[in-house]
């Protein structure tokens, strides 16, 4: 990976879902802003959003809480969006609270640690131990990729649908 | 650093200067004898290899040099150019590409190697002139092996003289080139470098030609004298051309290879441009913003400038718009190159003439066209036209044509593809469609020739007798067709045995803005492109509601007698549970067409029109067929763009099976009327019956439409002239055509109630004051057998005795009546 590095530093973006503090790193990140109005996507699972327009760019947001499987967002809080840019495409990654921005030394970077559960394995590349507390690093490309997600819960849609008219005879 | 910089600007302008060699070249191989265009290229090598020298790239520089050499050769008549040697060419243009596509990559030359290249060119530079390869032509020999007998190096005289002769021998082959030839508007590789002047003299288009011939050879015989004799061939079976056609000005003119473009005009970068469109749209919307504010408020400066803003939006935004308009002519300009090689490969020859290449379109639009077209450029070489043995045989031109076409009309692009080959055979096509399973024998039976043409569009079909490298893989049409059409295009074909194909598609002038009907779902916009709109139903009334009926688990509407597939917007997105919509006290149906289907959206409301401005969605969105894009509204909130192609391939019904349900629908239907009568009353007020199944349609036509000649009454109707015909008057029981007209005034307005039956192609109306009820007919009719009376009948309607007219002997008088009246008249 071809991560933002500063001699043997790097600049991580750290924010909070839950208790938890994450990063990604800051080559990804666009910009930071309050979440806004999102239009919603049909067909697609409860990770997705919706879109939002950003100066007039459509950009995909993306509930990370949601993504990661970590419990739902309470109401009434309204969360902070993270534009990242991946390959080609704009996204929105809908977290609790930005953090801070982190200068952190490589020599620090320790291994997935045992006590995440599959689904946050299966997103995280690492963890930096700070003073107080642990800074789980993200694969953003991982995190972004939710093709497949989507296409099973258009398949699921659509044998329900298929369920749904066999089973009510229809009229 | 500032070396990169010059090095991408070399990159940029070499590509250009390539693409414009690959036409050189060909025009060239065609007009061996234009020295202008020889310059050109030479001149467009030689920077190359300039530039590859001073940045210090010696492969490049090793290729470019033999090219030089060859051409330098060539340029002083020392050899002359045929088809190994501009193949040569050709190769070592594609290697230059080849290492500035790797220097443009990662700076380095790659390690492609371009030994073998330089030794060939290197070789056909030392041949002696003898050794040139031997041309594959024949046919126009008898022309070839007359002409050098007479053509002496000095006279024009002498050439007259040939004219004669070499005219009478060759009246056959030629006479049908030359019917096409000059009805063409522009041709490639033209450029005629012979003796205009006298040609412009001859009117005989045999003579010009051969007039034509004369003067290549009398040019040839001034720089050699040993070569073969059918290296003139190209210039002869290239008739002249006007040179003020589009294409031939353009060609020499615009490419200079040293030229640095325009003077008028810089280069930008596309991002910029894209940046740019974004912002306008995003303008447009403050614009919108602004507009809806202002209009709350009395403030005149505030209403002043705010108009004044609209005004500027509204012009920058068509302005930024064209900004990313390119000529057609961009992606054209590979076509001459591809031509050449394709004809090449088969065996085949072929020119190409390009028409309209200045038509401008939308550089994303551009872009999507270009594997389409060069499918179909393919295809006519390899399938439509026939080898020049062939063609000859036919009573043809050795030459096939292939004639593209661009052109503005209606706010779309229209592109032609049209080539004089042998056309599509429907039978070799029915025969294969069965084959393939793709329809059913009877089906193939029933469809006239047009419709089975149409059917290579349909996947998995390609009537290539043999699979070649070039195309019938059987995976190209219907891939075109989706291609086209997911740009919101049409494609279309049409082909005569024997004569040629001819390839129409229609795309729209730019994806970037596109009219669109707003409706809502669930409390939520979408947005639906306006091209694939047919029309809007509202069913009101319980008793239209009704009539949507279930088709194996599809919901259909009768409409006009074909079964339209529904689909509850709601449902397909999931939005909302599948009974939900039911609970409407009214019906929206947005009718929509996808590819050969037909079916109607139900939405919960239709909102309005509007030019959205469309943006692509997140690319893992793609899994979803139903939404093609996004747009932004007025108040700033994201709606979705909905892919019509996707929604249809959702609907639970095939098209066979709602044809076949809807045939099935139009007899039981037809059978049902044959006992429903129609019950009208006439001016007179005498009431009167007719079979519905004998009725075309019931119109209201309004009074101004009504033309009064001296014999009868009559209106345009689709196109035709539709008499109305006065019942009464014709019963005996008239009132005064005057009374008439006042009659309907005071009835209903300004329309007069027509009953319109159409009688093998030929509408004609029947007047009446009103339409009384449809009511079925129970019991036998009692015939009146009094010959020749309008009357067929009296029938128990309604309980009630009616007489029943009889349409035949109404039309048989009437039309006797009308057709010696046109008798006398004319």
């Amino acid at each position: 990976m071809n991560e933002s590095t500063l001699g043997s530093q790097r600049q991580v973006c750290a924010f909070t879902l839950g208790e938890h503090l994450f990063g990604i790193d800051v080559r990804y990140i666009q910009e930071v802003f309050r979440f806004q109005e999102c239009t919603p996507v049909p067909l697609t699972p409860p990770l997705v959003t919706g879109l939002l327009n950003l100066r007039g760019q459509i950009v995909l947001a993306i509930d990370l809480r949601q993504r990661l499987g970590l419990t739902q967002r309470p109401g009434g809080k309204s969360p902070t969006s993270i534009v990242v840019r991946i390959d080609d495409g704009l996204l929105s990654f809908l977290v609790d609270e930005l953090f801070d921005i982190l200068n952190l030394d490589n020599a620090q970077f320790e291994s997935i640690p045992e006590t995440l559960t599959n689904t946050e394995k299966q997103f995280v590349t690492g963890c930096y131990k700070l003073d107080d507390r642990l800074l789980i690093m993200l694969d953003a490309d991982q995190v972004a990729d939710i093709s497949a997600t989507l296409r099973e819960t258009l398949e699921q849609t659509r044998t329900n649908r298929e369920q749904q008219f066999s089973g009510s005879g229809f009229g | 650093m500032e070396n990169e910089e010059f090095i991408r600007e070399f990159l940029e302008e070499s590509e250009e200067n390539l693409d414009q060699l690959d036409q050189d070249f060909v025009s060239l191989e065609q007009e061996p004898g234009d020295l202008e265009r020889l310059d050109s290229i030479y001149r467009a090598i030689h920077t190359i290899k300039g530039t590859s020298g001073f940045f210090g790239f010696s492969k490049l520089g090793a290729v470019a040099h033999a090219a030089e050499n060859l051409l330098s050769r060539l340029r002083d008549g020392e050899i002359t150019l045929n088809e190994g040697l501009t193949s040569a060419l050709l190769e070592s243009v594609d290697a230059i590409r080849d290492i500035l596509a790797n220097i443009g990559s990662d700076g380095e030359e790659g390690d492609g190697n371009y030994r073998q290249l330089n030794q060939q060119l290197e070789d056909l530079c030392s041949a002696a002139p003898i050794a040139v390869s031997e041309p594959v032509t024949t046919p126009a020999a008898d022309v070839d092996s007359v002409a050098p007998d007479h053509a002496e190096p000095d006279s024009d005289g002498s050439a007259v003289a040939d004219e004669q002769t070499i005219q009478h021998d060759s009246d056959k082959g030629v006479e049908k080139q030359t019917d096409t030839a000059d009805s063409e508007p522009s041709r490639v590789g033209l450029a005629e470098p012979t003796d205009n002047a006298r040609a412009d003299k001859e009117d005989s288009d045999n003579a010009r030609q051969h007039s034509d011939s004369a003067g290549t050879q009398n040019n040839e015989l001034n720089t050699a004298t040993e070569k073969p004799l059918s290296e003139r061939k190209p210039a002869n079976e290239n008739p002249a051309l006007p040179a003020d056609s589009p294409q031939a000005g353009k060609g020499p003119d615009t490419g200079k290879p040293n030229g640095t473009g325009s003077e008028g005009s810089i280069r930008v970068d596309v991002g910029l441009l894209n940046q740019l469109m974004d912002l306008v749209g995003e303008l447009v919307l403050a614009r919108n913003q602004l507009l809806q504010t202002e209009s709350n408020g009395h403030d005149r400066r505030l209403t002043n400038v705010t108009q004044q803003v609209n005004r500027i939006t509204t012009e920058l935004q068509e302005r930024v718009m064209q900004t990313r308009m390119q000529p057609i002519g961009n992606i054209w300009g590979k076509f001459p190159r591809l031509v050449r090689d394709l004809a090449v490969m088969c065996g085949k020859e072929v020119d190409l003439l390009m028409d309209g290449a200045e038509t401008e379109v939308d550089k994303s639009l551009l872009e999507a066209i270009k594997d389409p077209l060069t499918h179909l450029i393919r295809n006519a070489i390899d399938h439509g036209i026939e080898s020049g043995n062939d063609r000859l045989s036919y009573g043809k031109n050795k030459r096939g044509q292939l004639h593209l076409r661009a052109w503005h009309q209606g706010g779309k692009v229209n592109i032609e593809i049209s080539d004089n080959g042998q056309g599509i055979d429907p039978a070799k096509i029915r025969k294969k469609a069965i084959s393939k399973k793709l329809i059913s024998a009877q089906d193939a039976e029933a469809m006239g020739d047009q419709q089975l043409v149409q059917l290579i569009f349909w996947p998995g079909f390609s009537t290539a007798a043999q699979v070649t490298g070039i195309s019938g893989r059987g995976v190209g049409m219907d891939v075109v067709k989706t291609n086209i059409e997911s740009i919101g295009g049409t494609i279309d074909v049409q082909s005569r045995i024997g004569i040629g194909t001819a390839i129409k598609i229609k795309i729209p002038l730019t994806l970037a803005i596109v009219p669109a009907l707003i409706i809502s779902s669930s409390q939520q916009l979408f947005a639906i492109p306006q091209s694939h709109l047919v029309e809007m139903l509202r069913l009101e009334q319980k008793t239209e509601r009704d009539r949507i009926e279930q088709l194996r688990d599809t919901p259909v509407y009768r409409l006009r007698g074909e079964l339209l597939p529904i689909v509850y917007l709601s449902n397909l997105l999931g939005t909302e549970s599948a009974n939900a919509d039911r609970m409407h006290d009214h019906v929206n149906i947005v009718v929509l067409q996808a590819d050969n289907c037909r079916f109607g959206l139900v939405v919960d409301h239709v909102e309005r029109t509007e030019e959205i401005v469309v943006k692509a969605l997140h690319p893992s969105l793609g899994v979803i067929p139903h939404l093609a894009g996004a747009t932004v509204m007025g108040d700033g909130r994201v709606a979705l763009i909905l892919d019509v192609l996707g929604l249809a391939s959702d609907i639970g019904l095939t098209v066979e099976e709602l044809k076949q349900a809807s045939e099935l629908i139009q007899q039981t239907k037809v059978e049902q009327r044959a006992n429903q009568m129609l019950i009208f009353r006439l001016d007179s007020g005498r009431e009167l019956a007719m079979p519905l199944s004998e009725i075309d349609r019931l119109e209201d036509i309004p009074i101004e439409k009504i033309e009064q000649t001296e014999q009868m009454q009559a209106v345009q109707y689709r196109g035709q002239i539709m008499p109305l015909l006065q019942l009464s008057q014709l019963l005996g029981d008239a009132p005064s055509v005057q009374e008439l007209t006042d009659n309907h005034l005071s009835a209903k307005g300004n329309a007069v109630k027509a009953i319109v039956i159409n009688a093998n192609g030929n509408h004609t109306a029947i007047t009446v004051r009103e339409i009384v009820d449809v009511a079925e007919q129970k019991g036998p009719m009692r015939l009146t057998n009094k010959a020749g009376s309008l009357i067929r009948g009296a029938a128990v309607i309604e309980g009630k005795m009616t007489d029943v007219l009889d349409l035949d002997s109404v039309l048989q008088r009437t039309g006797l009546d009308l057709h010696s009246k046109m008798g006398a008249t004319t």
